[in-house]
């Protein structure tokens, strides 16, 4: 078992390495001078040519690419992402900021689509063919196509503009500071509510989708025959022996759907103007602030790569196979 | 009108569309004089018809070969006492998927959906109202209701929302459709490369798709979109080469099945060049599970233009998208509640309509779900 | 009588057609028999097994018929009442023991819940007994191999946990569905010496699937043939290998090989292959790969005819000598 982690833990850092890597040449192939990528280009117009030579060699661009590479790394790895020009301050500060907003969008929206998917899934792969069953097939298939940003919107126009139930933005109310702290967590839950529902409400038909299909597949394998004609009653079957076949691989979906949510918390963020690093992003491509627009989509990789190794070390807990060497069932 | 005539017309739609779309966007947009506009775009449009025409009959056609493994993947069911039987009763496989296909009602609806939308964005000129960037008496027209006038009320600058959602259309559909061609074109050619040659160079190569995947797609677009200049080319071709990840890795597993069979092995004895027998003899058998994976990557492609539109960072005004609508009509949601809900009412039918597509494509085509298990 | 099946008949609804699996069958099983129910793959073996404890899978439906089982009429129970006969009062082995336990639970616990469901054990003696019930079908060290994952396990062990489960309640009947057939060569015989060990002790009526006529000589007192989802000849195992009445059991009977037969003696089979059921042919379904098949053998299936002492037999040219 801790075999197992610690043989994950090594794997992913040679996907940490290549991450590194691609960012480095997106920043070196970018048209124009490098330059622009280091030195804010309004700044830059004022600064006369031999001040800019002498950044330049600061910088290190006159170097060989190899040697810039291993710089990039060393700073990297000392958790230099450079200066945002926007904001006038390290790119690292910054975004240590702004990611646990969009964790929070992020793991509250999960276990939303863990209780609401896994809990419809069951239920309509258990009444195949029912009416409920075409419903939530259907139904999940159509929450699954609309934009999570437009449902967003049509939902604060709706709940909040219209209804007053809901704010519009932001994650907290101007008198927040003047609140108790149970008023407080209440005033930030009701500021996350529309946020997380549009968020997980597509992953969660996603899930729904999976979990029926996965769990129709177990239902029609042989230990599953073999459940019944031991006289284990159909609940035991579905909820016992069905169930925990068809969550295992669900778990890799969760690590595998993590670049969609952080990508669809992107554009929720914007439209509920949540301060989370895809807010960042956005707002700094922008202004074109290049060291942010950078660091923010290789953070944004990092936080996959990790949610990735934890969804794995879950699933070698959860099935026995894995974590002793066998291949993972397909 | 019959099924199939449905199906062609279909077709021609989506070819008559990327027609217009040469004309319209491209030739005005094309942004990197290096290129000569007329053989960059003559390819744009030769490529996918040819992909499309050639593509879709031979999938049907070379569908045998893939239908033969089911059988043969089909031995568990012998375990239950069933002999293996020539299914769908000796009708071609290529009838059988159509069949299958048009059976499924979802799916024929989207069909027709998408067929329905391509129509209307082909014949936009035609059936728009109204000029879709004119702005004629803002003050006047500014943010009219819904009427019979005006069906999608007007913006804030007085144009006619309906005008604007039917060229939206044409630039929506467009750019998707291209960029699940070229993320479709690059991903098979990989995964192909990839699961032809095996051992180091499949290493190598799986283990870069690895550190791609770990990107979050939109992140990635965001990024490049953000570093590079975007022109409509470049955000077709940032979309598409941002999200082939995912059809690599499964046609390199399509490809590394088909290795082992039969007809490649006698193909290398012969001593066919890899090239030969990569684009002539793997390609083409594994060009079902291509265009399943094409098919369910338009909708998501769809989304995410939008997506970039309504940042504001990918189709920009005036030029109208229906992502760019949205983010118009978000900034008016006090004021007036059709900006926002007509094209996100589109946009949502239309990649309805290609999920729904998709996924009777992948039932029609899956052979997992013609095994029958216990019989 | 322990277990009568009475002209059962199961259907796959196809999109294709009526699959008629089982078409008819009938049989009985006495205390403490065993019965060996034999014929080439696929032609519904399995199926009958499955419709015993009304436990066909879907797209199929048990469309006629009655199972009889200690006089109740099985398919006529109440659901609970029918869940205690399975497992409880029939216990089942499946052919892939791989398959037939459940991969995420080790094998003590599945044993267990068996115990704690029909033998209202807590679960603290449940998992005593089933260290117990692994102990008696041979395993070695079973406190250890309890705790053990399907997985963990060799196919010949698997097979004896599966059997364990199936036998762990003392049923009074025990379904064996090719018990042996996905096991190594050098595994059947300790498995089938097994089975038979279990039956003398729990005094177990049998009803074992096989088509392997070696192992059908060696274990079962009566003999049921069965090709297409039909009943061909059914009688007492000796008999029915000393003079076969039906020219498919002659057939089945050739293709074995017998010690003494002499090297260089060809086997033989049976021509041809079993024919589609979706497709079956006219009359007689055997009649294309019959050598003493004529005209008359091709307008309906021939009726099943008494043929001496508990002997039974559906063919237009059988005799008895």
């Amino acid at each position: 078992m801790i075999r197992y982690v610690v043989r994950r833990l090594l794997q992913a850092i040679p996907l940490l390495f290549g991450i590194a890597t691609i960012t480095f040449f997106v920043i070196h192939l970018a048209p124009g001078d490098p330059m622009d990528m280091f030195l804010e280009p309004r700044l830059r117009r004022q600064m006369d040519p031999e001040a800019i030579e002498l950044l330049r060699r600061n910088f290190g661009l006159d170097q060989p690419i190899h040697v810039q590479f291993g710089k990039w790394l060393a700073n990297l790895a000392q958790g230099d992402l450079g200066v945002s020009f926007q904001y006038r301050r390290p790119v690292t500060a910054l975004i240590a900021e702004r990611v646990p907003y969009t964790l929070q969008l992020a793991v509250l929206a999960l276990l939303f689509d863990a209780l609401i998917g896994i809990a419809l899934g069951i239920y309509s792969a258990v009444r195949q063919y029912s009416l409920a069953d075409r419903v939530v097939t259907i139904g999940s298939l159509a929450v699954y196509s609309v934009p999570a940003f437009w449902l967003a919107i049509m939902l604060v126009m709706v709940f909040s503009v219209n209804l007053g139930w809901f704010p519009i933005s932001q994650t907290r109310s101007l008198d927040y500071d003047l609140l108790s702290t149970w008023g407080k967590i209440v005033d930030r839950l009701w500021h996350l509510a529309l946020p997380v529902f549009v968020l997980g409400v597509a992953q969660a038909a996603g899930t729904a989708r999976y979990m029926r299909s996965r769990l129709l597949e177990v239902l029609s394998e042989e230990y599953i025959i073999a459940a019944r004609a031991r006289g284990l009653p159909e609940k035991t079957v579905i909820l016992k022996h069905a169930l925990r076949n068809a969550l295992i691989p669900i778990l890799t979906i969760y690590g595998m759907s993590l670049p969609f949510l952080l990508g669809g918390a992107v554009l929720i963020e914007n439209v509920f103007a949540w301060p989370g690093m895809g807010l960042l992003a956005t707002d700094a491509v922008g202004v074109r602030d290049y060291p942010v627009i950078i660091a923010t989509t290789m953070i944004a990789a990092v936080l996959v790569i990790l949610g990735n190794l934890l969804a794995d070390i879950t699933y070698s807990i959860v099935d026995p196979r894995i974590s002793l060497g066998v291949e993972k069932p397909a | 009108m019959s099924r199939r005539a449905l199906h062609l017309f279909g077709l021609a739609a989506i070819l008559g569309m990327v027609l217009v779309l040469r004309r319209e966007a491209f030739l005005e947009q094309w942004s990197n004089p290096a290129l000569d506009a007329r053989v960059a775009t003559r390819f744009v449009v030769i490529a996918p018809v040819l992909c499309m025409l050639l593509g879709l009959r031979d999938v049907l056609a070379l569908w045998r070969p893939a239908r033969e493994t089911t059988q043969k993947g089909g031995s568990r069911a012998e375990g239950h006492e069933g002999p293996p039987r020539p299914a769908g009763h000796g009708r071609g496989p290529y009838r059988v998927a159509m069949r299958r296909f048009a059976e499924n009602r979802l799916a024929m609806a989207g069909l027709y959906a998408i067929a329905g939308l391509c129509l209307v964005a082909i014949l936009a000129p035609l059936l728009a109202p109204f000029d879709p960037t004119a702005i004629d008496d803002p003050v006047a027209t500014r943010h009219l209701p819904p009427s019979a006038e005006h069906p999608f009320g007007t913006d804030e600058y007085g144009r006619d929302w309906l005008s604007r959602a039917l060229y939206g259309a044409r630039v929506s559909l467009s750019v998707a459709i291209l960029a699940v061609m070229v993320a479709v074109t690059v991903g098979t050619i990989y995964g192909a490369v990839a699961g032809y040659f095996g051992g180091f160079v499949d290493n190598a190569l799986m283990r870069i798709v690895d550190v791609i995947m770990a990107f979050p797609t939109f992140f990635l677009m965001l990024m490049l979109v953000g570093v590079f200049e975007a022109s409509l080319l470049a955000l077709v071709l940032i979309m598409g080469l941002t999200s082939w990840t995912g059809t690599a890795r499964f046609i390199r597993g399509e490809i590394l099945s088909l290795k082992e069979r039969d007809f490649i092995e006698a193909a290398r004895a012969m001593g066919l060049p890899h090239r030969i027998i990569i684009f002539r003899h793997l390609i083409p058998n594994a060009l079902a599970p291509v265009l399943v994976s094409a098919a369910l990557m338009v909708g998501g492609m769809i989304g995410a233009e939008a997506g970039l539109s309504f940042l504001g960072i990918g189709i920009r005004p005036p030029t109208p998208s229906w992502g760019n609508m949205v983010s118009q009509g978000q900034d008016a949601i006090f004021v007036a509640w059709w900006v926002a809900l007509f094209p996100g009412l589109l946009l949502s039918i239309t990649i309805l309509s290609f999920n729904l597509l998709a996924d009777g494509l992948r039932d029609a085509l899956d052979p997992k779900t013609l095994m029958r298990k216990y019989v | 009588m322990l277990l009568r099946v009475e002209d059962l008949a199961a259907t796959f609804f196809l999109d294709e057609g009526e699959l008629r699996a089982v078409d008819g069958v009938t049989f009985e099983i006495g205390e403490g028999e065993t019965v060996a129910l034999v014929g080439e793959s696929g032609c519904g073996k399995t199926i009958v097994a499955l419709s015993i404890l009304d436990l066909v899978p879907s797209p199929g439906r048990i469309v006629g018929g009655r199972i009889l089982f200690g006089g109740r009429d099985l398919h006529g129970l109440k659901p609970e009442e029918l869940r205690r006969v399975r497992g409880g009062e029939i216990g089942m082995v499946f052919q892939e023991p791989g398959s037939a336990l459940n991969p995420v639970f080790p094998v003590g616990r599945q044993i267990a819940e068996v115990l704690e469901l029909h033998r209202g054990m807590t679960r603290r003696d449940a998992e005593l007994e089933a260290v117990r019930a692994l102990g008696g079908v041979g395993i070695p060290d079973p406190e250890t191999r309890a705790k053990a994952y399907p997985f963990e396990l060799s196919g010949g062990m698997r097979q004896r946990a599966v059997i364990a489960i199936a036998t762990c309640t003392r049923p009074k009947l025990l379904i064996a569905d090719e018990p042996t057939t996905a096991l190594d060569v050098t595994v059947q015989a300790d498995i089938l010496d097994l089975l038979g060990d279990l039956r003398e002790r729990y005094h177990m009526a049998t009803l074992l699937i096989t088509h392997d006529l070696g192992v059908v000589a060696e274990t079962a007192e009566r003999t049921l043939v069965m090709y297409t989802g039909k009943l061909f000849e059914t009688g007492p195992t000796d008999r029915i290998f000393d003079e076969p009445l039906h020219p498919y059991t002659t057939g089945l009977l050739r293709a074995v090989p017998r010690l003494g037969s002499g090297r260089g003696v060809p086997l033989e089979g049976i021509p041809g292959a079993v024919p589609d059921l979706l497709r079956l042919p006219s009359g007689c379904t055997f009649h294309p790969r019959c050598e003493l098949a004529d005209e008359g053998c091709t307008d309906a299936f021939p009726p099943t005819r008494e043929m001496g002492p508990g002997r039974e037999c559906a063919c237009y040219r059988a005799t008895t000598t």
